[in-house]
């Protein structure tokens, strides 16, 4: 039979894995945000058109892959 | 220096500048945003924002329990992007809310977007009744930033426009378009 001890140590790494766990969730919520932005500037560009309406899309698609990469990075970390 | 002309708070015959629903015949004269002195809230927030990692991250870093090293560098980087990201998210979200948050006045209406172009109201020239300009605080007099408050005979009573530069040229450069308007100057534009 299998036995667990609960050492300090166990202790603190569960902390920790818990913390990036927390904060992926974190990451995930905030890419929802990142993908509505886009969706409302979208309305917006449609509602304004201004000349910059494309370089508002592009640092929007931006903000996405960055929210994405984020996520990527904090994964192969834990 | 002068600043960009699209940071301007009120832009005449703004380029390349178009709305939904826009007749053909139908010419943008100017564009109204909010003074860039009412984005100094969120500027000051984005750039505070900014300032923080350079003195959380070293700490979480070298954060040590018996010797070991709590956060890996991996994990460490994905946290710093990640704040950033989360910092350029805020500031694109209040400029956007900023730039898109606009009065326009053509040659045949008038059209208020507010909320970041979630709400959307107009009204023909021909129905704007009176157009009253106020400066009412203390540091709108010191900026000489202020509300321009437009009647209309329309559904809505008026359109509030808040924290323009310049209200009394606003309202002096609209009631000449008013006027103009009803001696057909920009009836053809």
């Amino acid at each position: 039979m299998q036995t667990y001890s609960f050492s300090l140590e166990n202790l603190i790494g569960f902390g920790v894995t818990g913390i990036k766990i927390f904060i992926i969730i974190m990451m995930g919520i905030y890419l929802i945000y990142a993908l509505t932005l886009s969706r409302r500037l979208k309305i917006m560009n449609q509602n304004l058109e201004t000349p910059y309406k494309k370089n508002f899309i592009r640092l929007s698609r931006l903000h996405i892959i960055a929210s994405i990469a984020t996520i990527i990075i904090t994964v192969l970390s834990i | 220096m002068k600043k960009p002309r699209y940071l301007d708070s009120f832009i005449k015959y703004p380029p390349d500048t178009s709305f939904e629903g826009r007749d053909e015949d139908e010419r943008v004269i100017f564009l109204i945003r909010q003074s860039l002195i009412s984005t100094f809230w969120w500027v000051l927030a984005t750039v505070v924002l900014l300032i923080i990692p350079i003195f959380l991250i070293p700490y979480l870093a070298k954060l040590q329990i018996d010797g070991n090293l709590v956060f890996d560098s991996l994990f460490t980087l994905g946290l710093t992007v990640f704040w950033y990201v989360v910092v350029f998210g805020f500031a694109f979200k209040h400029f956007l809310d900023w730039y898109f948050e606009a009065l326009i006045v053509t040659n045949k209406r008038m059209i208020d977007i507010d909320k970041g172009a979630v709400v959307i109201s107009e009204a023909p020239l021909s129905n704007i009744q009176d157009v009253t300009s106020k400066i009412p605080s203390v540091i709108g007099q010191i900026f000489n930033i202020g509300s321009i408050i437009i009647q209309t005979a329309g559904e809505r009573d008026y359109f509030e426009f808040n924290s323009v530069d310049n209200p009394s040229m606003l309202r002096d450069t609209i009631s000449d378009i008013i006027t103009n308007r009803q001696g057909g100057k920009y009836a053809n534009i």
